[in-house]
């Protein structure tokens, strides 16, 4: 073999040109980019739910994002950014038209396949939402397959939820509990912290997993209220956040104890994610 | 195996020369370091190099490609692989462990890094082993015996070397300077370095030992210590723009997970926030992480971190000590339980 393609091809850190094809304004400070790779033979992308690609804007650098749209979503997959980092903010600048990098997906995805005639319960905190979004699109595409389907959603304001229109569809073919920190006029849904709702009285363990994506307090806090209804290690998969550099496990920043969250996760079984400590 | 006389070591450091770059331990502004040498007499074997060969498998700003935005798209470049051969002279055994360290991690476990797989296909690695005790700090104790790692070893054997050729690469380089050597059937002293302490220990040590904030209290937060361990590998990935924006290259940089930056995510949360963390989350990475990822401590005991460490953080020597207590207080059980 030619030496060239030691660093050419089947080199994973060398991005793929990305064409922004359509954005949107979800909420104040998050934009939901819809991105096509320029070369067709990379339309063939096939991702999980909760699977996350790295993102460049040239010259700025790369950023780890977790891809918001369901995998059956064919010529074009979605990103959700919220501005925080000098990428996310770049990426908020870009146009219809305008080019990213994409390398990816990296990862673990949410084990969907295994959750036929399961009742699921979604947990997500803020921008957390975009990899619940991949994932309850394509469980409400296959609607009958499933049990009972919860999602608890916090956001800090009425107008900070994310994907506003699609709640509204979602509403009708799931059970969607919503919930702001302070209360304000004209809110008629629930107030406080997502986790308190998760208790007893609304959600069951019995033949049921539980998903969720979210700051890390809200995910603590969360898989402790998931154990008291009855949960337990291996049904409750978190999508961990964690600085990422390359994606694929050699650049460290990702490591809890002896686990890349970019390999072994991001999408990890309770316990792990939780509470492996470093 | 063949026999090379010491006083012939010059020469046959220059036949390498003569056909690759040879890098080996110098003395440069009176600090040992390996460094391509463009003169055999400046080989220092005086002891173990303050700065490891690390650089030449995993340099410390390492470009990954090229980019170029254009109205099209963007052109990727990416960087183009070494193409010399390269023979690393004069590795110790702790040294050469850090190499089957650093072999395992990026070319076994997990994804294959293409970077370093390019680079290290064109390195022969050359061990040299004197029993003399001189500086060796730790490495005594973490049973480096040459398992992996080297094509060729120099073993001292008094008034001359043995040299024993591990690999085909070793081979290879080895006949290139076959008028130095001389058959031999003498076998050289295997290394007396087992690990006779419990290595394990330091990952029972509960997450509030008051230990890691001893470490942690003391620790400057300035990458010293990871910059000169040989088997420290964590990097960045950054950008460097030229000046008409739309070009430019992209770098890996080594990192280290001793700072507060190393976890900080977009938003500014950091998951190791104190350096107490960070100390433990160092230690138990070398002695405790990356023997459950693929099999290896990854501390050699070569001693560079807590040498070069400003206030004398010694990640290393906690948990060689944890390790001895552990041992002791095992035979002290053993000891005292009655026998029936
Ligand atoms: S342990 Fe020492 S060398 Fe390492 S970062 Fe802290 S102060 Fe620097
Ligand atoms: S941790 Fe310290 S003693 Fe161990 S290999 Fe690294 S620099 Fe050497
Ligand atoms: S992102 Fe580099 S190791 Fe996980």
């Amino acid at each position: 073999m030619a030496e060239k393609t030691v660093l050419g091809d089947g080199n994973w850190y060398l991005p793929k040109t990305a064409v922004v094809k359509k954005t949107v304004d979800e909420a104040p400070g998050v934009k939901t980019l819809s991105l096509a790779f320029q070369d067709p033979r990379q339309q063939a992308f096939s991702f999980e739910p909760g699977q996350f690609v790295e993102v460049s804007v040239f010259g700025v650098g790369e950023a780890a994002i977790s891809i918001s749209s369901p995998p059956d979503q064919r010529e074009t997959f979605d990103i959700s950014v919220k501005k925080a980092g000098a990428v996310s903010k770049a990426v908020h600048e870009l146009k219809k038209g305008g080019f990213v990098g994409v390398r990816g997906p990296f990862g673990t995805g949410y084990p969907v396949k295994e959750w036929s005639g399961k009742n699921i319960v979604l947990v997500a905190g803020g921008i957390g939402i975009a990899p619940m979004r991949s994932l309850l699109k394509q469980l409400l595409d296959e609607r009958h397959k499933y049990g009972r389907i919860q999602l608890f959603y916090g956001a800090r304001s009425p107008d900070d939820f994310v994907f506003k229109k699609e709640l509204a569809a979602w509403e009708k073919k799931c059970e969607v509990l919503k919930t702001i920190d302070k209360t304000c006029t004209g809110w008629k849904g629930c107030v406080g912290v997502v986790t308190q709702y998760i208790d007893e009285k609304r959600v069951s363990a019995e033949n049921a997993v539980a998903a969720m994506c979210g700051p890390p307090a809200m995910m603590h806090y969360a898989a402790e209220q998931l154990e008291k209804t009855g949960f337990s290690e291996g049904n409750i998969f978190v999508s961990v956040e964690r600085m990422m550099h390359c994606g694929k496990g050699k650049c460290g920043h990702c490591m809890v104890n002896h686990k890349y969250v970019c390999r072994n996760g991001s999408v990890m079984a309770d316990f792990e994610a939780v509470k492996l400590k470093d | 195996m063949h026999s090379l006389k010491k006083t012939r070591l010059m020469e046959f450091l220059g036949t390498l020369r003569a056909r690759h770059a040879v890098a080996a331990p110098v003395k440069r502004n009176g600090v040992r370091s390996f460094e391509l040498i463009s003169d055999e007499t400046e080989l220092d074997l005086s002891g173990l190099p303050e700065y490891s060969a690390k650089k030449f498998f995993f340099p410390p700003r390492e470009l990954l490609y090229g980019y170029k935005v254009t109205a099209k798209g963007v052109e990727i470049t990416p960087a183009a692989p070494p193409e010399e051969e390269l023979v690393v002279f004069g590795m110790r055994p702790c040294d050469v462990k850090a190499v089957e360290v650093t072999d395992r991690f990026f070319l076994e476990y997990g994804a294959r890094d293409p970077y370093y797989a390019a680079r290290r296909k064109k390195i022969t690695v050359v061990g040299i082993y004197s029993a003399k005790k001189g500086e060796h700090f730790y490495c005594d104790m973490l049973g480096n015996t040459f398992a992996e790692g080297a094509d060729l070893i120099l073993w001292d054997a008094g008034k001359h070397f043995l040299v024993e050729s591990k690999t085909a690469k070793g081979e290879k380089l080895a006949a290139t300077a076959r008028r130095l050597l001389e058959p031999t059937k003498e076998k050289p002293e295997p290394i007396d370095c087992p690990v006779n302490f419990d290595r394990g220990a330091v990952r029972e040590l509960p997450e509030d030992d008051p230990l890691w904030k001893e470490l942690g209290d003391k620790c400057l937060d300035c990458g010293a210590c990871t910059t000169v361990c040989p088997t420290c590998t964590c990097f960045d990935i950054v950008d460097e723009p030229a000046l008409d924006g739309k070009s430019g290259a992209r770098y890996r940089v080594w990192a280290s997970c001793t700072t507060d930056d190393f976890t900080r995510v977009a938003g500014g949360y950091v998951f190791r926030k104190d350096e107490a963390a960070r100390a433990r989350f160092r230690t138990l990475h070398k002695f405790d992480y990356t023997t459950r990822q693929y099999g290896l401590i990854s501390c050699t005991g070569c001693g560079r971190c807590s040498r070069e460490c400003l206030t004398k953080v010694a990640m290393v020597d906690a948990a060689i000590r944890a390790g001895i207590r552990k041992n002791n207080a095992k035979k002290n059980a053993a000891g005292k339980k009655p026998a029936d």
